[in-house]
């Protein structure tokens, strides 16, 4: 693991991504000290103001100052993400767990309900359930955890799978522990770092969503400060003051690619394919 | 015919069910009475009284047990009768067909495309691994799978219909306003078949075949697009099917932003309105799509990968 | 006495990973004549498949080599790619174990076969063909199985016809690395025995992989015993299993002995930290002070050498 850790380190791209994402982070948690005004203060004399020394990112349309709401938007994205990601990891985790290690007619129910799942254009099925719960930003965490799990729970049983063949986890229920014991003990560690590789891609796939649904008006409603619903909301002005949209977009694009470029580092880190290539 | 295709198909009849089965259970995890909000939208009235909405739970059927429901639901859906739209009160069926094929040609185009650039440009990434050409086309690709699609069509209206005025806004009906929806998905497809074309032929690059081939004398350029393509491309395949699959659905945002009256569109707008019938039909529909697509999918692997073609009980990788 | 064919001298190979630089082999001196067959025997992780990739420059990007390979003259480490690519398969062939993984799944094993053909020889379609399947007869496969798949041969059949391809061109010299380390017991012998006849038959060299002494007895003139990426005793194979010189070559011996298994205590060094003096001193029962500080040379005497301070010239 250090080494791996020290791997990461080496690849730049993954460091960057990571540096970003502590720097996300620590712009979401201070949010109210970070940002220069209330992201909620209407005001009207101000509408539609340029990027200048006051607002670093002009106002909107309702003379809100726009690097606030983009700061707090940093928050609403990032929370929801981390809390969609957190629930469909512990449900695929149980799904996933109780399938591959009890196998038989458990394995066989529950992988067909995945098949089922993953029968579904993910999205559609998003969106519908998203739409009829009714267009709120909690309604889409429902609908996005509702087909998030799907994938880690197919990851976990393959590898509970794997390491379930070992001869470790073989020979400790040998000597008589028992069957969760095992579990937590052998199998949940030793599959552990596909899942932090599927989770982290993860991350920044659903960034992508919630601000897709709120963009089509399926999520966070106005006035939140929300990527995806704040992009909508400039899309008139994108002559005027294309600056409206652009911003949010770009924090979208920039998160999205953090996630992905410490998701690819991570991956090449922790595959041990493609290590032993290196140690030959 | 051979007994992997059967098995194949026969495995998919479950499926099937399943997706119909949710596909109808969305009515029901709607908050509130099903008949009271299915009424309230048929009259527009704001309230209906207690009376009505017994007359009307008794006329639907909407007192029977639910299995019973669904079992009516799907014996109609099989007779073809997915029920009428409350909104423009022609069948459901009707208003799909009538805008699949304005979705359909839409991915179709994007995909192949898609398809035609990202699978030469992931070979030659991979055949320079760690080159500056490797690098860059590696960034670039992972540029196009972080770009949310629905900026980068803002962008490219922004851009080339308001700044360089190549192409209008909304120009539905012209062969031109193919453009700009095309490349809004042909770009971030193509950046993930690349990311996966590179992934997979390296993963193919380092097998002990390979190295017979070279050792047996065959030329880089035959190692790599006649040893390696194909077995690369059997992963490449799959994500292409997904992204076929997504033909009917995953083109909401793009139809949103350009006013595509394909399928999603009418989905989202059906949604707004509570068109039960409707977001019922269309969801049965694209799924059903989806797992024709990924079952053929599955079929063609067969023609690329003959381990699977004779179906052997244990594939040895 | 036959003309060298393939000679190795002073052969270094190291590899650069994240752990450092990994000595794999260090100074190999290595001679094969024509017609004749010599093995490299060693444990797992000595450096073995290195020597044999390295001769036909098959080794990752990551390798750092020096030294020379002489065949017929030519260095093949200077030789271009395209060069390279005439020797290899055409005057060298080489057979791996693990013969599953290294057949191409999606084509079917004559066209791999003729594939061989068709790259030296020019060969048309049909030409090819039928030389593919008179290979196949040779190596005993049944031409009805010309457009089966690698999946549907045992292992045992799959590294014939590795044998068949590698036969393809009359190669002077065929490299086998642990050709039959994956099979079981009979098969293996039906595979040496097959490797034995069309090598004599066809004149063609061996040079033979392995870790298993048996294997030695049974098909070579000579050996060379390698340890932690060093050649630690070159003999002719009556001289080695009658009077072995290295303690290591010794204990080897022992280990396979009729009065009993004697394994080896410790284990094989880590390549990547190697200690001073003989690599094979913790784990020698002479061992003494020199040996502790200083690597030994080669010692060579009339037929054989070793790398040892307990012998001298």
């Amino acid at each position: 693991m250090f080494k791996s850790a020290r791997s990461i380190l080496d690849d730049k791209l993954a460091l960057i991504g990571l540096s970003t994402i502590i720097i996300l982070l620590v712009i979401a948690i201070c949010a109210p000290s970070v940002s220069p005004y209330d992201p909620m203060k209407i005001n009207l004399q101000e509408r539609l103001s340029p990027p200048s020394l006051e607002h670093p990112m002009g106002t909107d349309d309702l003379g809100r100052d726009y690097l606030s709401r983009i700061i707090y938007g940093t928050r609403i994205s990032m929370t929801a993400a981390a809390l969609i990601t957190m629930i469909s990891l512990i449900i695929g985790l149980i799904v996933g767990t109780a399938s591959g290690y009890f196998g038989g007619i458990v394995d066989e129910t529950l992988m067909r309900i995945v098949d089922i799942m993953l029968a579904f254009p993910s999205l559609i099925i998003t969106i519908a359930i998203a739409g009829i719960l009714g267009p709120t930003f909690e309604n889409l965490i429902i609908a996005m955890t509702v087909t998030g799990w799907v994938g880690y729970s197919r990851l976990i049983r393959s590898s509970v799978l794997l390491v379930k063949e070992q001869d470790f986890v073989v020979s400790s229920k040998a000597i008589g522990c028992s069957d969760l014991r095992v579990v937590f003990d052998h199998i949940v560690p030793n599959a552990i770092a596909p899942i932090v590789v599927l989770a982290t891609l993860d991350m920044g796939n659903v960034i992508l969503g919630l601000c897709g649904m709120s963009f089509l008006g399926l999520g966070a409603q106005p006035p939140t400060p929300e990527w995806g619903s704040m992009l909508e909301a400039g899309k008139p002005f994108m002559e005027s003051m294309p600056t409206l949209m652009i911003f949010p977009g770009l924090m979208i694009m920039i998160t999205v690619m953090a996630f992905n470029f410490l998701g690819d580092g991570l991956r090449d880190a922790l595959d041990p394919r493609i290590k032993a290539k290196v140690e030959i | 015919m051979n007994s992997y295709i059967i098995k194949r198909m026969l495995a998919a009849v479950p499926v099937m069910i399943g997706i119909s089965l949710l596909s109808y259970s969305l009515l029901y995890i709607s908050p509130g009475d099903p008949a009271e909000i299915l009424l309230r939208l048929q009259l527009g009235t704001v309230n209906p009284d207690a009376a009505a909405v017994e007359a009307f739970r008794a006329e639907h059927g909407l007192n029977d047990p639910i299995y019973i429901q669904y079992g009516n639901w799907l014996g109609n859906v099989l007779k073809g009768d997915m029920g009428r739209s409350f909104r423009t009160g022609r069948p459901v069926i009707e208003e799909f067909f009538a805008r699949f094929p304005l979705t359909f040609q839409l991915v179709l185009i994007a995909e192949i495309l898609a398809l035609l650039i990202a699978v030469p440009l992931g070979i030659v990434s991979s055949s320079m691994h760690n080159s500056v050409v490797d690098h860059i086309l590696r960034f670039f690709a992972l540029i196009g799978v972080s770009m949310p699609s629905f900026w980068l069509g803002l962008l490219l209206i922004f851009f080339i219909s308001l700044h360089l005025r190549l192409i209008p806004v909304l120009s539905y009906g012209s062969s031109m306003s193919l453009v700009l929806p095309i490349t809004t998905l042909c770009i971030g497809s193509a950046a993930s078949i690349m990311r996966l074309t590179r992934a997979s032929m390296l993963e193919v690059l380092r097998q002990n075949y390979i190295r017979t081939a070279r050792a047996k004398g065959v030329n880089e350029v035959q190692v790599i697009w006649h040893h390696a393509f194909r077995n690369a491309l059997i992963p490449v395949i799959t994500i292409f099917g997904i992204h076929l699959g997504h033909l009917a659905g995953g083109t909401v945002i793009v139809e949103t932003i350009f006013s595509w009256p394909g399928v999603g569109r009418f989905l989202v707008d059906s949604i707004y309105a509570r068109d039960f019938p409707v977001i019922q039909g269309f969801v049965f529909l694209i799924s059903l799509i989806f797992l024709l697509i990924s079952l053929s999918i599955d079929i063609a692997y067969s023609v690329f990968d003959p381990r699977i073609r004779y179906d052997v009980p244990k594939l040895e990788r | 006495m036959a003309a060298s064919l393939l000679e190795i001298r002073d052969l270094n190979v190291k590899f650069r990973t994240d752990a450092g630089l990994v000595d794999a082999c260090n100074g190999i001196d290595l001679m094969i004549r024509e017609r004749e067959s010599l093995c490299l025997i060693g444990e797992s992780g000595c450096g073995k498949s290195v020597v044999a990739l390295a001769i036909l420059n098959l080794l990752p990007e990551n390798a750092i080599i020096s030294g020379e390979v002489i065949f017929k003259g030519r260095d093949l480490l200077n030789l271009n790619e395209k060069e390279m690519r005439g020797v290899r398969g055409n005057e060298i062939s080489m057979i791996f174990e693990q013969p599953g993984t290294c057949l191409n799944p999606v084509f079917p094993i004559g066209d791999q076969i003729a594939e061989a053909l068709r790259i030296h020889e020019h060969l048309r379609k049909n030409e090819a063909k039928e030389k593919a399947v008179e290979l196949m007869v040779h190596v005993g496969i049944s031409p009805q199985r010309y457009g089966e798949y690698p999946h549907q041969f045992s292992g045992g059949m799959q590294q014939r016809v590795m044998i068949a391809m590698a036969l393809a061109f009359r190669p002077s010299i065929i490299v086998a690395d642990e050709p039959t380390t994956s099979l079981d017991l009979i098969t293996q012998a039906q595979i040496l025995d097959l490797l034995k006849k069309v090598s004599q038959e066809n004149n063609i060299s061996l040079f033979l992989i392995t870790h298993d002494l048996g294997v030695v007895w049974e098909m070579c003139d000579s050996l060379a015993v390698m340890y932690a990426g060093e050649i630690v005793e070159r003999a002719p194979i009556y001289e080695f299993f009658h009077s072995p010189m290295h303690p290591y070559s010794k204990a080897l011996l022992g280990s396979i002995s009729k009065s009993g298994f004697h394994p080896i205590g410790g284990s094989v060094p880590n390549l990547t930290d190697l200690l001073d003096g003989c690599r094979f001193h913790p784990r020698c029962d002479k061992c003494s002070d020199i040996c502790k500080k200083l690597r030994p040379k080669m010692t060579y005497f009339s037929t054989r050498g070793v790398r040892c301070h307990h012998y001298s010239a």
